[in-house]
């Protein structure tokens, strides 16, 4: 193989490092531009506190009940009422639901996980059709064509049901394990706080 | 300026160096990290239990009091302080006053080292009781210095993780009671949470 003469090969490997050198403004955590209707609403959920924390509440219940009785119930009761919702709220433009409503309903599941309470069947899924009317009604698309909307509203929907399921698989994964216990008391215990104070906080405006 | 002699007297007849020194003196601003919206109340809330040192101990002495405690205590504790840490935050939002807070949050550092440092272990109740006392100072406190253009929702969620993270740092300091020599350093631990509580209780820090 020819060896190459150090001097031909020095000046490009100086204009590299050179490059390397330029400084640039960063422009991390930038905003995501031209997202698709349907990741848009894939996102939905996770850009809105208040959905994440019913999410995270929810599916941190449903986990720990899946060990004692079934999740059929709700989770079909959850999936069903969410998608009505959405599209309920998207034919009658509904512009948001009021803070207080959400909040109530995640603070309802952080005192369910703190006490370590594993309600009856019923109240269980009152509790799952509630959180999905309040979300669904709170997250209606913009208006556009028919196609725009159908897969925002799909997205948002997927991604409602996706969080919550997944999040109560890896719940469930932990088995009986006593750190486990621990751990969503004190996860439930967080819920409760943070609802109570976007409460007040709703209150004093 | 010195810096810039050097620099020119470094490069003179190198136009080599002389380039790379020119590119690296190219000033631009760095735009990552923006804390505005959402991730802007989120990063404030996160770092704003950080940045009191008052708080910061009362909040390690609650973990590492509830390690010494024992298993029941090492949650029971971490769940009662952030649920009541809230409602006082709640009156702190709401314009509720409370006489004396700046030395409750003092008094509670002095206290809860104290307790660690005398290896004082009450019924779990009584221990519950003192905790959610401090609590209330603590969250009206926070809830009364907070800025009023943040994000309350993204605030409270980092406030609230921030505490509980701060909580179970004290968990994992408090865990080393379990061998007698990391009894005696617990134990200093909380002697020395006390001195710097009684530090803020005389106008020392």
């Amino acid at each position: 193989m020819r060896q190459l003469p150090w001097r031909q090969v020095s000046l490009p490997l100086f204009v590299i490092v050179c490059l390397f050198a330029f400084p640039a403004p960063a422009h991390a955590h930038s905003p995501v531009k031209g997202m698709g209707d349907f990741i848009s609403g894939l996102f939905h959920p996770l850009t809105t506190p208040s959905h994440v924390l019913i999410i995270v509440g929810l599916g941190l219940l449903a986990g720990r009940r899946r060990r004692s009785l079934g999740l059929k119930a709700p989770m079909a009761v959850f999936i069903a009422l969410s998608g009505v919702a959405l599209m309920v709220a998207t034919m009658s433009r509904v512009k948001s639901m009021h803070p207080a409503l959400l909040l109530g309903i995640a603070l309802c599941a952080g005192v369910l996980l703190a006490l370590d309470k594993n309600p009856p069947l019923l109240p269980f899924c009152a509790l799952f059709a509630a959180a999905a009317l309040a979300m669904g009604l709170d997250s209606a698309a913009e208006p556009g064509s028919a196609g725009t909307v159908v897969k925002t509203l799909l997205g948002n929907w997927i991604s409602l049901v996706v969080l919550i399921y997944d999040i109560a698989i890896y719940v469930s994964l932990g088995g009986e394990a006593k750190w486990l216990k621990v751990a969503l008391r004190i996860a439930g215990s967080w819920i409760i706080a943070i609802s109570l104070l976007v409460l007040a906080f709703s209150l004093r405006r | 300026m010195p810096a810039t002699r050097f620099i020119i007297a470094r490069a003179k007849g190198h136009p080599a160096r002389t380039v790379l020194c020119l590119l690296l003196l190219l000033p631009v601003t760095a735009s990552a990290h923006t804390e505005t919206g959402a991730i802007g109340g989120l990063l404030s809330g996160f770092k704003h239990p950080l940045t009191g040192l008052d708080h910061m101990v009362a909040m390690l002495a609650v973990g590492l009091w509830g390690a010494f405690l024992g298993p029941r205590a090492m949650w029971t504790l971490p769940v009662v302080f952030p649920v009541v840490m809230a409602l006082g935050g709640a009156a702190g939002v709401l314009g509720m006053p409370l006489p004396a807070v700046e030395t409750g949050i003092a008094l509670s550092g002095v206290m809860l080292g104290l307790l660690v440092a005398f290896a004082t272990k009450p019924p779990l109740w009584a221990a519950a009781i003192v905790v959610g006392f401090f609590g209330v100072f603590h969250g009206h406190a926070h809830g009364t210095e907070l800025p009023g253009s943040a994000n309350a929702l993204a605030y409270s969620i980092g406030f609230v993780v921030s505490t509980g993270l701060l909580h179970l740092c004290g968990i994992a300091f408090g865990l080393l009671a379990r061998w007698p020599w990391g009894k005696m350093v617990v134990r200093a631990g909380g002697g020395i949470i006390a001195a710097v509580g009684f530090a803020f209780l005389f106008g020392l820090l």
